[in-house]
């Protein structure tokens, strides 16, 4: 038998062991989108408390990325002897897209199911409504 | 303040700037941004250091690359020598509308910020702002020629007759703030 501790960090640990061993991962929902952007720039947000006070906190995860460093800048050796950065010499490195991506995921028991409630509601959920500030 | 809303001043910022000529590439911003910030009071919250060309904010840095990502502002490329500039993107609008008493509250003082800094170039930008860092370091001394000389300190490649003259601007526009928006600004001998 396990002393006390052991167990407690085993019992902690067992349900995402179980989900990596039996493929029961949690199922991508959501990933964000031009559209919804446009609609309401803070849709990733929204979406994802949505979804949690539909589904609990429990059954859904979220993964939100916005690169932070989005220049790329080396020093470009001209014919002319001179050293120029890439950014002030480029259009097209001033503007590259940034990486950037959110994408939420639901527990695989709900994924139909949150589909289809996510497919109905999220106009609504979008909407764009004055925040208080 | 959080972190859309703060987007919100910015955006506010950025459409003043092009209102009034700037250029708006990301050194306007940055430097307009630190006046709006330390010397208008508008609790952005951006630490601002002192780096290569006078304050800077990283975290503002960043935030520009959010703004990006999420189409609320976008680039308008030049082509060399110029810089890009910066300008209200596809999703500004919506912004807007999520914060309406934030685009209000903080109008005034960016709207001022916007006004007065948006003809200056980024040489006296860079300047202008660290004369204002100057200006509010603790324990200096706030004659004119005192922060003048702590600005060369900080800046050789900036002549006295510059410092000088940024000093002189800085305390122009402190007394405009004042008497505009009535705060109180640092005490300065000998202005």
């Amino acid at each position: 038998m396990l002393p006390k501790k052991l167990t407690y960090i085993s019992q902690w640990g067992h349900d995402p062991a179980r989900r990596i061993v039996k493929r029961e991962h949690y199922r991508k929902l959501y990933e964000k989108n031009p559209g919804d952007m446009r609609i309401n720039p803070d849709a990733g947000r929204l979406i994802y408390e949505a979804i949690v006070s539909e589904f609990g906190a429990g059954a859904v995860r979220r993964d939100p990325y916005t690169d932070k460093n989005s220049a790329i800048e080396f020093p470009v050796l001209r014919s002319d002897g001179c050293i120029l950065s890439s950014y002030e010499l480029s259009e097209i490195m001033q503007k590259l897209p940034i990486a950037s991506f959110d994408y939420i995921f639901i527990r695989p028991d709900l994924v139909k199911q949150a589909d289809e409630w996510l497919k109905k509601n999220r106009n609504d959920i979008i909407k764009i409504i004055p925040l208080g500030g | 303040m959080e972190d859309m809303k703060r987007q919100t001043v910015v955006l506010s910022l950025i459409e003043r700037l092009n209102l009034y000529g700037s250029w708006c590439g990301e050194t306007h911003i940055q430097k307009s941004l630190y006046f709006l910030q330390e010397m208008l009071g508008v609790p952005t919250g951006y630490e601002f250091i002192l780096y290569k060309h006078g304050p800077f904010s990283f975290d503002l840095k960043d935030e520009l690359g959010v703004m990006r990502a999420n189409m609320i502002i976008e680039i308008q490329s030049k082509p060399y020598p110029y810089g890009p500039s910066l300008i209200p993107g596809e999703a500004a609008e919506r912004l807007k509308e999520l914060y309406p008493k934030t685009t209000k509250e903080y109008g005034r003082q960016i709207d001022f910020a916007a006004k007065k800094l948006a003809g200056f170039r980024v040489a006296e930008l860079e300047r202008l702002a660290t004369a204002l860092f100057v200006t509010l370091e603790e324990d200096m001394d706030k004659s004119a020629q005192a922060r003048a000389k702590r600005i060369i300190e900080l800046k050789p490649h900036i002549k006295i007759n510059e410092a000088l003259k940024a000093v002189g601007e800085v305390n122009s526009l402190m007394t405009e703030v004042e008497k505009e928006f009535h705060f109180k600004k640092p005490v300065i001998k000998n202005p």
